[in-house]
């Protein structure tokens, strides 16, 4: 027996019909799209573009600011270091995954950006006056997550995307945790740069990311190459998506995720997240107050189905070591998020528990005894 | 029939083009174009209401050029 608690670094097992749409691409959509006006290359181009389509209807944006990327990572550089302008400032929160504060720190460090680091509380209303305090009128630009991979807490991004609105600043949301967990819309939620992988609650193949722009900011390539378009000029093309998209397409991958997405709309995003958070309660219900036990996860703030823990005796590597000689699939250490742990204080890092749809009830209780059995 | 063609500077234009009118009811196919002085481009052959298609497209913001192609028809 084996079972992913790891789901928010790659939701497995896919639904069926994401299997189904790699097998199907792969057999029938090999061609490069929007390259070729043969069949084959025809047939892929058609399959990113119904994927975009989808993607572009999933998160309230145009087709063709829908950029497929091959990871959030990819898309979160392509936002920040597409759009920050020189000598401009920069403000991100306290929760933010390497992803997000490793280009930052790399833009501060050469001189091109100064940087604040808004501190996220329990408490929604001290975020927000911390976002408030620490912009400036030389910001620019507002990197922001939807939701921290590795305690679930949903930030306030509505009323960080106001404070932004009215001061004319770009908002770059990482979506990562939160896309298909969590309805997230550019329009409703006032996102101008949505980036998320395709991978996690997406439920699409490794290698995929999303790039989702309102199209109100330029954003400057971070890669120029082969688009398929406007071949002659040796310069990038302008025109969106072709000019974030130089390189041949995963068309597998992009496939993968338009199944996930449409698994999700089958479902409703709203199912699963409330059978998620049933997980997660029970998980909570077994474990807290636990003698020697730690969970990292705010009382106060909204939170997505994920939260981290500690024995307080055992390190976590070696707490996650444990669970996965008993079949159980958890991530343990610092989880790509140095800003986070620093900011909760965890010195040996955390185990992070994270269950899909595909969960049962029965292995989270299976887990909780294993875990009470080294406490 | 006199083929109706119109030119976009990107694929995803070209197939955005196609789904609107086809959601209008207006048939067309998709073909690729190597163009002396942009170089690929993609085309939509259009065989009906020429005109009706034009204004659809405007009305939705989609820019193209009218031109003539030896596209791939699908």
């Amino acid at each position: 027996m084996t079972v992913n608690f790891d789901n928010a670094a790659t939701s497995f097992p896919k639904p069926p019909e994401v299997r189904k749409a790699v097998i199907y691409a792969m057999d029938n959509c090999g061609g490069s799209a929007g390259r070729g006006g043969h069949i084959i290359s025809a047939a892929a181009s058609e399959t990113v573009y119904r994927a975009r389509e989808t993607a572009a209807g999933f998160f309230d944006a145009k087709t063709e600011n829908t950029v497929f990327c091959s990871s959030c990572t990819h898309a979160l550089n392509t936002a920040i270091k597409g759009t920050v302008k020189y000598g401009s400032h920069v403000v991100t929160s306290s929760l933010e995954h390497n992803s997000v504060i490793r280009p930052l720190i790399a833009l501060r460090n050469s001189g091109k950006i100064s940087l604040s680091i808004a501190k996220v509380y329990d408490d929604d209303e001290k975020t927000v006056r911390s976002f408030r305090e620490a912009i400036t009128p030389k910001t620019k630009t507002v990197i922001c997550t939807i939701a921290s991979n590795v305690t679930g807490q949903i930030l306030p991004i509505r009323k960080i995307s106001e404070i932004c609105r009215r001061k004319n600043i770009c908002l770059i949301a990482d979506g990562a945790q939160a896309c298909g967990i969590m309805p997230v819309s550019l329009k409703n939620d006032g996102i101008n740069i949505l980036c998320t992988s395709g991978h996690k609650g997406l439920y699409g193949i490794a290698g995929t990311g999303l790039l989702i722009s309102d199209g109100k900011y330029r954003i400057s390539p971070l890669m120029q190459g082969g688009t398929g378009s406007i071949s002659l000029n040796m310069k990038q093309p302008d025109i969106m998506p072709d000019c974030l998209e130089s390189g041949t397409l995963c068309t597998v991958g992009i496939a993968s995720v338009k199944a996930g997405m449409d698994f999700i709309n089958r479902i409703s995003s709203e199912k699963i997240r409330r059978y998620e958070e049933h997980l997660a309660d029970v998980f909570l219900s077994l474990m807290e107050g636990a003698e020697g036990f730690k969970i990292y996860r705010p009382k106060n703030a909204p939170c997505l189905p994920l939260l981290s823990f500690n024995a307080l005796n055992i390190p976590s590597e070696e707490l996650a070591s444990y669970l996965n000689g008993k079949g159980f699939c958890l991530r343990a250490g610092f989880h790509c998020s140095a800003l986070a742990h620093r900011t909760l204080g965890t010195k040996t890092g955390t185990v992070r528990f994270a269950p899909s749809v595909f969960n049962r009830e029965e292995d989270v209780k299976k887990l909780c005894s294993a875990i009470k059995n080294v406490l | 029939m006199q083929k109706f063609i119109l030119s976009f500077r990107s694929y995803t234009s070209a197939m955005k083009a196609h789904s609107i009118l086809e959601q209008n009811g207006i048939n067309s196919s998709i073909g690729k174009k190597a163009d002396t002085s942009e170089g690929c481009m993609y085309t939509l052959n259009i065989d009906q209401d020429h005109d009706r298609a034009v204004q659809i497209l405007n009305k939705n913001g989609i820019s193209y050029t009218q031109g003539n192609c030896r596209g791939v028809r699908r």
